[in-house]
This record gives structure tokens, C-alpha cells and sequence, in this order.
């Protein structure tokens, strides 16, 4: 497990239950009585690999579009996602947050652009590649992560870019994460590729 | 149908071993990014469109051939 301190969050990231384990003393350490909010975390972050460990209901609740968050409104907030085998999380005791990674592979991504991406964005993937694609779809999935709205007709209504740089919707800040570079994990085979994206709302009014 | 899913499962994502229990997310360990892609080639293969909001009702392989025929989807594969 590895945790990366930025300026108004962390984010664990890690692959097995040893590393979700790290992840929960490490909270447990830095968010005021966070350990019972980061053992139900930990189902979240592990429920691929430990299925012996079950969510405390009554901790961890999910909204009706599915954004999970805590019940108690002195808890963190927190985002997860998974990719290639690896799960990350990032929490804050600020404001609500949004997270998503995504490995970069062979994929037809051209018809996924057309179909849920803005027209400015659309064409600087299709002029830019597959590269740009996967940092715009990132971008994109932490915006709909931290307002909860999730991936819905509205997805391609905003946009992320302009002029060929990365444009925070008002309201948002984007924090573009390079994982291989900035993070010192070891994993050469994947983190290079990896994509990633934090998304923090500025202001309570968090609607796109 | 179920092998028609499968397939295009297996061309997107390279994952075999489909029966209608797999769960897209905790099985196939699918990304959003994936199950839009899996939704735009559904989409070019029966030449229709799925609306974003029915996407996320789609938890497992079982749910897709349910929506498949309630939508007669599965009939333009047929004949």
C-alpha cells in the first residue's frame, strides 16, 4: 500500500487485503476517530479480494445514484476506484471529492468518445489519441463522482477541456494525478499507464 | 443470446467463462470505461440505442438478456 499527501486529501492505493489493512492504520492515525469509518472503507476498497469482510450498514450508505459515503457527517469524504488490478481511495476531511483511475489499453475508445464525451472533447481525443482520451475520461468520471450525479445523459453536456488544456467546471477544482511519475510505486508494468484524476468541489453549490 | 453477449464481452474485455450469474463489476472486475465500451458495441451490433440511465440497471449477464428481450433486441440477432 502506498498513501500520497496532497494538499487536502490522500490517496491509498494498493492491490491486496495486506495493503487495505495498511490503508485502514494509516487513517486510523490521521482522521479523528476515522478506524471505524476505514474498517467499513475497507470492504469497499477489498471487496474483490476478501469476502470474508462485510460493511457496516449503518456506517457506509450509498445515495440513490450510488455515490457511497459515510453517515456520520463528521467523517471524511471519500472516493474509490478500481483499475488493473489495483483499488485506490482518496479521502479529505474538506469537501466532497471525487477520484477514478483508469489503465490505459488496446480498446476501441473512438465510439465511447463519440457516444459520451462533449464535441470540444471529442475532438481533441480523436486528434490527440488514445492517451488524451483516457485523461479526459478520468476528468470527467471524478467531476460526476464528487457531485454524485454519476455517468447519465448529462455526461457529455459538460466539458473538461478547452483550447487543448484541462478546464475545471466552475464550482471544481481537477487535479490531473501521474501516478508513475509522482508516486514512487514500483509497479512498471502498470502505473506508467495508469490515468488518474481528483476532482475537489470548491463551493457547496456543487451542481454541473 | 448468452453466447452473443459473451462474445462481445470476450472481444471487448478478453474475459471468458460468462454465464448469466456473472456480475460485470465484482466478477469481471469491469470499469465504467468498460461497460461503456461493452454498451457501444451492443449499440453498433444490433444498431439501436441504450439510454445511460438504463445502463446502470444492469448489474449482471442475466440483466442484459432480460433487457434484451424486453426491448426485442434479441430478435434482430435471431434472423
Amino acid at each position: 500500500m502506498k498513501e500520497l499527501h496532497y494538499n487536502g486529501f490522500t490517496l491509498y492505493i494498493g492491490s491486496t487485503p495486506s495493503d487495505a489493512d495498511a490503508c485502514i492504520r494509516d487513517c486510523s492515525m490521521r482522521y479523528q476517530n476515522a478506524s471505524r469509518y476505514t474498517n467499513a472503507l475497507r470492504y469497499t476498497n477489498a471487496t474483490r479480494f476478501d469476502n470474508a469482510c462485510k460493511p457496516d450498514a449503518l456506517i457506509i450508505q450509498r445515495t440513490q445514484r450510488g455515490k457511497p459515503y459515510f453517515t456520520d457527517e463528521a467523517a471524511p469524504k471519500f472516493s474509490v476506484s478500481h483499475s488493473g488490478g489495483l483499488w485506490g481511495v482518496v479521502m479529505t476531511d474538506r469537501a466532497d471529492i471525487g477520484f477514478d483511475m483508469e489503465l490505459e489499453r488496446e480498446r476501441n475508445w473512438r465510439p465511447v468518445a463519440r457516444r459520451f464525451f462533449h464535441p470540444e472533447e471529442v475532438e481533441l481525443a480523436l486528434s490527440h489519441g488514445r492517451k488524451t482520451f483516457f485523461d479526459i475520461w478520468c476528468a470527467k468520471e471524478s467531476v460526476v463522482k464528487c457531485t454524485g450525479q454519476g455517468i447519465d445523459e448529462d455526461f457529455s453536456a459538460f466539458s473538461v477541456v478547452r483550447g487543448g488544456a484541462t478546464l475545471s467546471p466552475p464550482g471544481f477544482m481537477l487535479i490531473p494525478l501521474k501516478l508513475g511519475d509522482e508516486a514512487g510505486l514500483t509497479d512498471a508494468n502498470i502505473l506508467p499507464h495508469m490515468h488518474a484524476c481528483v476532482c475537489i468541489a470548491l463551493s457547496e453549490e456543487n451542481h454541473i | 443470446m448468452l453466447d452473443t453477449i459473451a462474445e462481445i464481452i470476450f472481444n471487448i474485455t478478453g474475459k471468458k467463462g460468462i454465464t448469466p450469474e456473472t456480475d460485470l463489476v465484482k466478477d469481471l472486475e469491469l470499469t465504467s470505461f468498460d461497460v461503456m465500451n461493452i454498451i457501444c458495441a451492443f449499440e453498433e451490433r444490433f444498431n439501436t440505442t441504450i439510454p445511460t440511465r438504463d445502463v446502470w440497471n444492469l448489474h449482471d449477464v442475466s440483466d442484459i438478456m432480460n433487457y434484451m428481450r424486453e426491448k426485442g433486441i434479441d430478435r434482430e440477432e435471431m434472423d
